[in-house]
């Protein structure tokens, strides 16, 4: 398996629509924020699978992805 | 709107997917089972279940496309195909849609583009793709929905207003229309809607449940938990009653309230509004989910749906319940073919529980042992042993013990070894009860083990047995089965015509009912009574087949036995060089086996007769092919000996061949040092 397949990373993930933080719930253990029509979640993910998870949820609520950005990752 | 149209046109089975479908034989026998809802004179004799996974393509799915030509026009919804992440069961959509008649159209609805061939299909016409731009809602078709459809009233400015605000995002929409339904002042609203920054769901789910009473938004709100619901369930688990009215009503006005049944018994919600919902029940009453999660596993588990009971179990975080309910369900599952079931119920444990709890731990063995994987397989029984000090009661699956679990499981599963798999086999018929789900493949395994131990009188005692007991609607495949061991073991004592009948019967009951590809036995049996009777070209399309079906079974003496005889019907037929490959394939695979019992002298004695057989016959060589080795001895090419000799190339080429073929070679060096071995040529 390739190395950026594994192990935890923080994530940045910006989507269209600003969205009230009630929904972080969904996006377990990330920040999120509005920010001037878009929302900020912005957090760790265990793994590829986790950060999948959140992009499968996002399309779910009719979100329109404008960037997911790999902040740092844990060594 | 699509479905009404189309239905008046040519019948449309639609199946809407879920998780439990990703799953190649539930996904199938829901397919069938739509497409004989609108064609009852549908006629699929062996079900998906009986014929298990990894056959599906071969057994099932050609009899399938056969009937679909019979049929004429017709249609196959495929609903919320993005849930289908199964290899095999996507890889048998690809296959149904490359060999269905041109009569058939198959229709795929998914969120995500599919892992199907789509370019391939794309070049070659085949493929009408509506995509994000073309399913949007244009201003007109929104107003049809909003003015004529709901009879809202809406100025067409303010239709153009929401369009451009979702974006013509159907769901959007709808969100937006179910909105406006109780709001008294819609074009206030609208203005609103359309003036923040905010996105459209999160606006508008507010919105939405304030439309309702608070009696319904409870309801809503509560039952987002669900997959899907019907009144008793909400009833059961919200602690209240009359909740199947409801939702009769509710699905009357609410476009994401989805009737999954023609009698209003069972709903979903649309899977984003349920999302929406659940982020509005943790936002309202935290914690509150759990609870019911808690309920509707219970409720699941007493009205006997375990895939159900056990998803709530788990997002409920009761883990130890869960695996006591997968330790129960999954034999059930797997011998109704639903292999990626139980694989993906277990995927969903968290890793450290999968490694430590002893009943997910024999759940891991068995399935493990299902697939042919040995050595996880063995990892697992290791890591059981290790924890040691297993309980000594019964299990959740009708195992008698923990150590009456795994003797069952190394007797049916003894990768070559016909004496431990022996041993386990008798320790089982003591460990385990008649009654017990495991007693047919604990009898199985034991009169195998007797077979390939040489043991004839006790195995064809036991098989003859089987052949009686076991699920009745199964009844059929034991005895088939059996009465091809049986037939195998009167052909080994010199019984000639006690073995064809005996393979005859066990042929015509897979005959009967379409399953002549699915029993590997069965077509080796028939062979070796056809090859008893020196038929043995007819023979050899039988063994071939058999070990064909055998090979990716991965138990190492089933497939030994049937290279043996494969191997044995080439070295009769004369087929020197292709029983010498079948031969060496044999013997490596009885040398894999541990204990091989009787196989080890049988290939012994196939190796010896191989041997001994004289060759002079076939390396007779006919007096122009005599000319034409002579050549070949010499420095010149196939065509310059054609031109000493005044023959074709081509002529020169097949006696070439044909000399290769009767000195048994490959190459012009190897046919000179045979026939100089052999006197034919001197130095």
């Amino acid at each position: 398996m390739q190395r950026g397949a594994v192990g935890s990373a923080t994530y940045r993930i910006i989507v269209r629509g600003e969205l009230d933080s009630r929904f972080a719930c969904l996006f377990d253990g990330m920040q999120m924020k509005g920010d001037e029509g878009t929302t900020v979640l912005c957090g760790t993910v265990i793994d590829q699978a986790q950060l999948h998870g959140y992009i499968a949820r996002c399309e779910e609520l009719g979100l329109e992805l404008l960037s997911v950005e790999q902040v740092s990752r844990a060594e | 709107m699509w479905r009404e149209s189309q239905e008046a046109e040519r019948p449309v089975a639609w199946v809407t997917l879920d998780d439990g479908d990703n799953d190649p034989v539930v996904l199938w026998s829901y397919v069938i089972e739509a497409l004989r809802r609108v064609f009852p004179e549908l006629r699929v004799t062996t079900s998906p279940a009986r014929v298990g996974p990894s056959r599906l393509v071969d057994v099932v799915l050609p009899e399938f496309v056969n009937e679909l030509s019979a049929l004429g026009e017709a249609a196959l919804v495929l609903d919320d195909f993005h849930r289908i992440s199964n290899a095999t069961a996507r890889e048998s959509v690809a296959w149904l849609i490359d060999n269905a008649p041109s009569t058939f159209q198959l229709v795929i609805a998914t969120r995500s583009e599919p892992a199907l061939p789509l370019a391939a299909w794309r070049a070659h016409g085949e493929l009408l793709e509506l995509r994000a731009e073309e399913l949007g809602f244009t201003p007109a078709e929104a107003n049809v929905l909003f003015n004529e459809r709901l009879e809202l009233g809406l100025d067409r400015e303010y239709v153009d207003d929401l369009v451009e605000r979702t974006e013509g995002w159907p769901a959007g929409v709808y969100l937006a229309a179910l909105s406006l339904q109780a709001v008294e002042d819609r074009h206030a609203f609208v203005s609103t809607f359309s003036g923040r920054n905010r996105h459209v769901v999160d606006f508008l789910v507010d919105e939405v449940l304030e439309a309702h009473d608070p009696e319904l938004q409870d309801l809503m709100l509560r039952s987002s938990i669900f997959e899907r619901m019907c009144g008793p369930l909400c009833d059961a688990v919200l602690e209240r009653d009359g909740a199947a009215e409801l939702l009769g009503q509710l699905s009357r006005t609410n476009l994401f309230l989805l009737p999954l049944d023609d009698h209003g018994e069972w709903y979903r919600f649309h899977h984003l509004f349920a999302q929406l919902l659940r982020v509005e029940l943790e936002h309202r009453e935290p914690g509150l989910a759990t609870t019911l999660h808690h309920r509707a596993c219970a409720w699941y588990r007493d009205h006997g749906s375990v895939d159900e009971a056990m998803k709530h179990a788990l997002e409920a975080g009761a883990f130890g319940e869960a695996a006591e309910l997968i330790a129960g369900a999954w034999i059930h599952a797997v011998n109704a073919g639903r292999h990626a079931t139980v694989q993906a119920w277990l995927r969903r444990f968290p890793a450290d529980l999968l490694r430590e709890d002893p009943l997910l731990l024999l759940v891991q063995a068995w399935m493990h042992s299902v697939f042919g994987d040995r050595d996880e397989a063995a990892a697992k029984i290791a890591a059981l042993e290790r924890i040691g000090n297993l309980d000594q009661g019964p299990l959740p699956d009708g195992s008698t013990s923990f150590a009456a679990s795994l003797a069952t499981l190394r007797a049916a599963y003894s990768w070559g070894d016909a004496g431990a798999g022996y041993d386990n086999a008798l320790l089982a018929t003591k460990l385990q009860r008649p009654e017990s789900p495991f007693w047919t493949r604990v009898c199985w395994a034991l009169a195998k083990c007797c077979y390939y131990r040489g043991r004839l009188d006790e195995a064809d005692r036991l098989f003859g047995e089987l052949a009686e007991v076991g699920p009745r609607e199964e009844r059929w495949v034991l005895a088939a089965s059996a009465f091809a061991y049986r037939s195998l073991i009167a052909g080994d004592r010199g019984k000639v015509d006690e073995q064809f009948l005996l393979a005859e019967e066990a042929a015509g009951l897979t005959r009967d009912r379409g399953a002549q590809e699915l029993l590997g036995e069965v077509r080796l049996a028939t062979g070796a009574s056809i090859a008893a009777r020196a038929e043995l070209n007819h023979a050899l399309q039988h063994v071939t087949h058999g070990v064909a079906v055998l090979r990716p079974l991965g138990r190492p003496l089933d497939l030994a036995n049937a290279l043996i005889r494969r191997a044995a019907v080439l070295e009769g037929l004369g087929r020197r060089r292709a029983a010498a490959v079948a031969i060496r394939e044999a013997r490596a695979a009885v040398d894999s086996c541990p204990d091989p019992g009787v196989l080890r002298e049988r290939i012994e004695a196939l190796e010896q007769s191989a041997q001994a057989r004289p060759r002079r016959q076939e390396t007779k060589l006919t007096n122009r092919e005599l000319v034409v080795l002579r050549m070949l001895k010499g420095p010149l090419s196939e065509r310059d000996i054609g031109r000493e000799l005044y023959l074709s190339h081509n002529t020169v080429h097949s006696h070439t061949r044909s000399i290769y073929r009767k000195l048994g070679v490959s190459s012009r060096a190897e046919a000179l040092q045979r026939a100089l071995a052999l006197g034919l040529l001197k130095l």
